[in-house]
C-alpha cells in the first residue's frame, strides 16, 4: 500500500521543480523585471515556492492519497482503517518531506536564499500540516473542486469564530511574545490536531454519503483551528501567571512595603534546557518578560503587578500601604503612552493612567516621588506638580509659574529637583547655572512657593568639578543628595524650624543625611556635621569607604565598602549618633559580595547582599541594632533571627 | 463428445435433465463399456452448471449400474450383469410408448392408427 | 440443519434519509450454496453487497456472515471473504502483475498459482496497465483476484456487466471449476438469470427493497410448474418482480 502510494504521488514533487527551473533560466540568461535584479528575480521565484507552492503540493498530495483511492478496494482488504490511515499517514509525511528536500536541492542548485535554520523548521511544519489538512479535504469529498470549496468555508467558518472569541489576538501575541522555540508547543499541539482531524474524518466517513462526509471534515477543521487558537490563549495565560517556587524571577530590585510585603523586580526565567536550546539555535533570546511582583517572605504565592507593562520605576510610600509605577506599555498594548499606576500592598491597581512622554517633566530625575509619613504621591508633570492623596484619589495640581520670577539677567535653570525635608515642607531647588541656587518652599495657604534660602556664586566660576560628593536618595526625603553649586556640595535640611544650608567642599568626600545632621565620611574620618549650626558633634576613624546610609532616630545604618588592604570586605556598621561609637554588623562579606542599601521603614532598613548565586534581602532593625530577618526573593526563602546577634 | 442440451424452460430440473440424457447415452450404442466419461469438473464446465449436480448425476447412474467411478482414474461406462440392459432399455421404451397411447386416446386416434403411424415412422 | 454462512435479518439502508433503498430484508444462505440474487436495477444488489463486506454500517436490522458482524470484525471477516464488485476496482496505472504483487502483500493465505491460472487461461498480458485492458479483461482480472484470496464466501455483484460473450463464459467456466475445487457459498447478484441458472442451487428475488421469494432453485421451479408457469429461472423471476408476490 505505502509502495503503491509513494510511486503514484512521488510525481507531485516536480511541482516544486518548475520554478527552481524558472529561476536557473533567469540567472543564466541574466533576465531583469523592472527594478529587480536577476539575483533578486530569483530569490522571489525560490522563496515563492516555499512559501506557496510547496505547501500546496503536499496539500495536494495529502488530498490525492485519499481522494483517488480505490475505496471500495481498500475495504475488502484484511487490513484495519487504523492501519490504513496510518500508511496514507505515513505517506503524506514522506512525500511532503520528499517535496522540502526538493525545494532545498532546487534552491541550493541555482541560489542559496537567505533562510535562518529556525525558518526551514517552519516550513517542514507548514508542509506536514498541508499534507495531513490535503488528506482531511480528500477524506471528505472524493472531488478536489468540491474540497476547495468546503476546505474555505470551514476554514472561513473556523477563523470567524476564532475571531469572535478573540483567539487570534492570542496567537498574535504568542509569536510576539514566544520566540518560535517557545512556540514549538503550539505547532506541535496543531500537528497532533491535525493528525486527530483525520483520523476522526477517517473514522466516522461513509461511503456514499458525501454531504455527511464534508460536514464531519468541517466541523473537524473548525475544532482543529479552535484548538489550536485556544493552545495559543492557554499559554499566553501561562506567560500572564505569576511564577512559583522554581521559576522565579531573575531579580533586579526590591522595593519594601508595609506588611512585611515586598515588590520585587525582575526578569521571568525561563528552564535552564529552553535557554540550552535556544542558544544552540542561535536565538538571542536571553531575558524573558519583564515582571513586577508583590511577594511576601513565607507565602509562596505572587502578586503581580499589573499586567505585560515593563514598569521602570518602582516607589512605595513611606507607610509602606502604597508603590507608585511608572513604565512603557507591554508587548500587547493598543494604545501608546507611558503607564503610570498606584498599587496596594494587596496588588490591586488604586490608580491607572496613561501619560504622554510630553505630559511630565523629565529634567527632574525623579518624576514620582511621596510625602514623608503620609499617602500623597506626587508627579512631576509639564508646568505643575500634581498631588494626588490616596486612597481618596483628590487631586489638586501646583503650577511651577506660582514662583518667584528668576533673577534679572540669570542664566537657564540647570538642575533643579523637588522633595521634602520633613513631613510638611515640599522644597524646589533650582539651579541658575554658576550664578545662583534658589530654594522655593510651597505654601499651602497661599498656593505659591516662597523662596527659602538664596546662594549667589562666585563671580568668576571656580572651574572646579562639581558633581564629587555621592548620596543616597531614599523614599523622597529631599535632598538627601547634594546641590553641586559653586565648587561645592551643598546639603539641605529644616531643623528648629528653619531651612538650613550646609557646604562640604572636599570632592573626595561621602555624606549621609540624618535628622541630627550631616554625617561625613571623608580622610579615613567620619563627623557629624549639625543642622542647626554646622559644628562638628563628633570625629571617629573609619576604616572603610562609605557607600550609603539610612538613618533612625539616634542611630544610622551605613554600608561601608573596602578600603585599602586591612578591610577587604563590605562591611554593614551601625554608628550611634550622639557620640560616634561604631558597632559593625554581621559578618564580613566574601569577596564579590555588596551590600546594598533598599529602603527603610520605621525602624527597619532592608539591605540586599548581592554578587552571590542569588540575592538576599536582610532586615536589619536600627533601634534594636541588629539583623532581624533575611529573604531570598528568588525561592521564597525567608528567615527569622530571633537571637542577638 | 457428449452431448447434453439442457432446456431450462422445462418444468424438468436440469438434475433430472442431465440424468436422463446420459441414461439414454449410456444404454445407447453412444457409449460402450468401458469408455470414459467427461469428470464431474469437465462436465459441469462443458454445460455451466453446478459440479455438485453432475457429481449427484454420476452417483445415481452409478447406483443403478450404469457407470463405474474408479477414484483416480476416471469415471467409465459399466457393463450392467446380463441382460439387464435389454430390460432397461425395454422399460424406457415401455414407459415411452405408455405415453403415447395416452395421448393417442387423449385426441381420439384408434389403437389401428396409432400402430400405423409407429410403423410408417419405423420404416423412415 | 447447520448454521447458514450469510444470516441477514431485517435489514435496513438508505443513502438519503426517508429513501431507503434496502427494507426489512432478510434471507439465510446456507453453507455450500450458490445462490442468486436477482432482482432489477437499482433494487439494492450492490448495496447488500456493500453491506455484507463491511463498508458500512446497517441503518436497522442484522447482518452475520460466516458467524461475524461485517462493520464490527471487518478485518476478520476479509480473511475468509472475497469480493468481485460491479464496476472492476484497479488502479489503472499499476501494470497486471504489480497488482497481484499488491494483493499478495495485502492477503496473508493468497493463492498465487491459483490466481496466475485464471489470468493465464484468459491470455492477460501480465505487464500491461490495468487502465489499458478491455472491460471484459479488467473484470476476469478482477475474478482472478478474488480468486487468488483463501475466501470461504464469494460475493459477487453483477461481474459480467459489460462483458462479452466470451468473457462472461470465462468467468462461469472459472466460478464452476471453483466450486469443484473447493467447498465455497456463493452469493451471486446478477441480472442475468437464464445464464447462471445451471450452476445456482438457490435463488432470492428482491424487489422493493425485500426479499420477495427465496429457497432451494429446485423448489421455486417446482413451485412454478405446479402453478401452471414456465419454470425458466427467467420466467420465475419475472413474474415475482412483476408485482402480485405469492408467498
Amino acid at each position: 500500500m505505502l509502495l503503491k502510494d509513494l510511486r503514484h504521488q512521488a510525481w507531485n514533487v516536480s511541482l516544486v521543480l518548475v520554478l527552481p527551473l524558472a529561476a536557473g533560466i533567469v540567472k543564466l540568461t541574466g533576465l531583469r523585471w523592472g527594478d529587480y535584479r536577476p539575483a533578486d528575480v530569483t530569490e522571489i521565484l525560490l522563496l515563492l515556492n516555499l512559501l506557496a507552492v510547496f505547501p500546496l503540493t503536499a496539500a495536494l498530495t495529502g488530498f490525492r492519497l485519499v481522494g483517488q483511492e480505490h475505496w471500495t478496494l481498500v475495504e475488502t482488504l484484511p487490513m484495519s482503517r487504523a492501519r490504513v490511515l496510518g500508511l496514507k499517514l505515513g505517506a503524506a509525511a514522506l512525500l511532503a518531506a520528499l517535496a522540502l528536500g526538493a525545494v532545498a536541492a532546487g534552491a541550493a542548485l541555482v541560489q542559496p536564499i537567505p533562510m535562518a535554520g529556525w525558518q526551514w523548521t517552519l516550513a517542514v511544519l507548514i508542509g506536514l500540516t498541508a499534507a495531513w489538512v490535503g488528506l482531511l479535504a480528500g477524506l471528505a469529498v472524493g472531488s478536489l473542486g468540491s474540497s476547495v470549496v468546503w476546505v474555505v468555508l470551514s476554514a472561513l467558518a473556523a477563523l470567524g469564530l476564532a475571531a469572535l472569541l478573540g483567539l487570534w489576538q492570542a496567537l498574535a501575541l504568542c509569536l510576539k511574545i514566544y520566540s518560535l522555540t517557545t512556540s514549538l508547543p503550539l505547532a506541535a499541539v496543531a500537528m497532533i490536531l491535525t493528525v486527530g482531524a483525520v483520523a476522526a474524518q477517517s473514522a466516522l466517513r461513509r461511503p456514499h454519503r458525501p454531504v455527511r462526509n464534508a460536514l464531519t471534515a468541517a466541523a473537524l477543521m473548525i475544532a482543529l483551528v479552535l484548538g489550536t487558537l485556544g493552545m495559543a490563549a492557554v499559554l499566553v495565560a501561562g506567560a500572564f501567571a505569576p511564577p512559583h517556587r522554581s521559576e522565579a524571577t531573575f531579580l533586579v530590585g526590591v522595593q519594601p512595603l508595609a506588611g512585611g510585603r515586598l515588590v520585587v523586580d525582575g526578569y521571568w526565567h525561563r528552564p535552564a534546557w529552553l535557554y540550552g536550546l535556544m542558544d544552540r539555535l542561535g536565538f538571542p533570546d536571553a531575558y524573558g518578560l519583564k515582571r513586577t511582583v508583590l511577594m511576601e517572605p513565607g507565602r509562596d504565592a505572587l502578586v503581580p503587578l499589573g499586567g505585560l507593562e515593563r514598569w521602570e520605576s518602582a516607589t512605595a510610600s513611606d507607610d509602606g500601604r502604597y508603590v507608585a509605577m511608572l513604565g512603557y506599555p507591554g508587548p500587547a498594548a493598543r494604545t501608546p503612552g507611558l503607564r503610570f499606576a498606584v498599587f496596594d500592598t494587596a496588588g490591586r491597581a488604586v490608580l491607572r493612567r496613561i501619560l504622554q512622554p510630553a505630559e511630565l517633566d523629565w529634567a527632574f530625575t525623579n518624576q514620582l516621588f511621596w510625602r514623608p509619613g503620609a499617602a500623597e504621591l506626587y508627579l512631576v508633570q509639564a508646568g505643575y506638580l500634581r498631588r494626588i492623596e490616596l486612597p481618596s484619589g483628590r487631586e489638586n495640581v501646583l503650577p511651577f509659574a506660582a514662583a518667584p520670577a528668576a533673577p534679572a539677567g540669570a542664566p537657564a535653570i540647570d538642575w533643579q529637583d523637588f522633595g521634602f525635608l520633613d513631613t510638611d515642607t515640599l522644597c524646589w531647588v533650582r539651579r541658575y547655572g554658576p550664578s545662583a541656587v534658589e530654594g522655593l518652599v510651597w505654601q499651602p495657604d497661599a498656593g505659591r512657593w516662597e523662596s527659602a534660602f538664596r546662594m549667589e556664586g562666585p563671580a568668576a566660576p571656580a572651574g572646579r568639578r562639581e558633581d564629587a560628593v555621592t548620596f543616597t536618595v531614599m523614599n523622597g526625603a529631599f535632598p538627601c543628595r547634594g546641590i553641586p553649586f559653586a565648587g561645592a556640595t551643598h546639603f539641605v535640611a529644616r531643623a528648629d524650624q528653619a531651612v538650613r544650608v550646609l557646604r562640604l567642599e572636599d570632592p573626595q568626600a561621602v555624606a549621609v543625611h540624618t535628622e541630627a545632621g550631616l554625617l561625613v565620611e571623608a580622610n579615613g574620618q567620619v563627623e557629624l556635621r549639625r543642622w542647626t549650626d554646622g559644628q562638628t558633634v563628633f570625629r571617629r576613624p573609619f576604616p572603610h569607604a562609605l557607600s550609603g546610609g539610612v538613618s533612625f532616630g539616634d542611630r544610622a545604618l551605613l554600608v561601608g565598602r573596602p578600603r585599602g588592604g586591612d578591610m577587604p570586605a563590605d562591611r554593614l556598621l551601625l554608628v550611634d549618633l550622639a557620640d560616634g561609637r561604631l558597632t559593625p554588623l554581621g559578618d564580613p562579606l566574601p569577596a564579590g559580595r555588596v551590600y546594598w542599601l533598599r529602603g527603610r521603614h520605621g525602624a527597619v532598613a532592608q539591605v540586599m547582599l548581592s554578587g552571590g548565586e542569588t540575592p538576599i534581602l536582610l532586615w536589619v532593625d536600627i533601634a534594636k541594632g541588629r539583623i532581624t530577618g533575611s529573604f531570598e526573593p528568588e525561592s521564597l526563602d525567608s528567615k527569622t533571627v530571633n537571637s542577638e546577634q | 463428445m457428449i452431448q447434453i442440451t439442457i432446456n431450462p424452460k422445462s418444468p424438468i430440473p436440469i438434475f433430472e435433465q442431465i440424468k436422463e440424457r446420459l441414461r439414454l447415452l449410456l444404454l445407447g450404442d453412444a457409449l460402450a463399456p468401458g469408455d470414459q466419461l467427461p469428470s464431474v469438473r469437465q462436465l459441469a464446465v462443458q454445460l455451466t452448471v453446478n459440479p455438485n449436480t453432475v457429481a449427484k448425476v454420476y452417483r445415481e447412474l452409478e447406483q443403478e449400474g450404469l457407470l463405474a467411478n474408479h477414484p483416480g482414474k476416471g469415471c467409465f461406462a459399466a457393463a450392467p450383469p446380463g441382460g439387464r440392459r435389454r430390460d432397461e432399455r425395454r422399460a424406457l421404451i415401455r414407459s415411452e410408448a405408455r405415453a403415447l397411447a395416452e395421448k393417442a386416446r387423449a385426441v381420439g386416434l384408434s389403437a389401428a392408427e396409432l400402430i400405423a403411424i409407429i410403423q410408417e415412422e419405423i420404416h423412415e | 440443519m447447520s448454521d447458514p454462512v450469510i444470516a441477514i435479518e431485517k435489514l435496513r439502508y438508505a443513502y438519503c434519509p426517508g429513501r431507503p433503498v434496502l427494507r426489512d430484508l432478510s434471507l439465510a444462505v446456507p453453507a455450500g450454496a450458490v445462490m442468486g440474487f436477482l432482482g432489477p436495477n437499482g433494487a439494492g444488489k450492490t448495496t447488500l453487497m456493500h453491506l455484507l463486506n463491511g463498508f458500512m454500517p446497517p441503518d436497522a436490522g442484522a447482518a452475520r456472515v460466516l458467524g461475524r458482524e461485517p462493520w464490527r470484525e471487518r478485518v476478520a471477516l476479509q480473511r475468509r471473504l472475497a469480493f468481485v464488485p460491479e464496476h472492476p476496482p484497479a488502479y489503472p496505472w499499476l501494470t497486471v502483475a504489480a497488482f497481484l504483487a499488491f494483493y499478495r502483500r495485502a492477503c496473508p493465505g493468497w493463492d498465487e498459482a491459483a490466481a496466475q491460472r485464471r489470468l493465464d487461461e484468459a491470455a492477460i498480458p501480465m505487464d500491461q496497465p490495468c487502465g489499458a485492458l478491455s472491460r471484459g479483461q479488467q473484470g476476469l482480472v478482477s475474478l482472478a483476484v478474488a480468486l487468488g484470496r483463501p475466501a470461504e464466501v464469494l460475493l459477487l455483484d453483477d461481474p459480467t456487466l459489460g462483458l462479452d460473450v466470451l468473457a462472461r463464459r470465462r468467468l462461469y467456466t472459472a466460478v464452476v471449476e471453483e466450486l469443484a475445487a473447493r467447498a465455497v457459498t456463493i452469493l451471486f447478484a446478477t441480472h442475468l438469470p437464464a445464464e447462471v441458472e445451471g450452476v445456482l442451487t438457490h435463488a432470492a428475488f428482491v424487489a422493493g427493497g425485500r426479499i420477495v421469494a427465496a429457497g432451494a432453485l429446485e423448489d421455486l421451479k417446482g413451485a412454478a410448474a405446479a402453478a401452471g408457469r414456465s419454470a425458466a429461472l427467467e420466467d420465475i423471476a419475472l413474474h415475482h418482480w412483476g408485482g402480485d408476490h405469492a408467498a
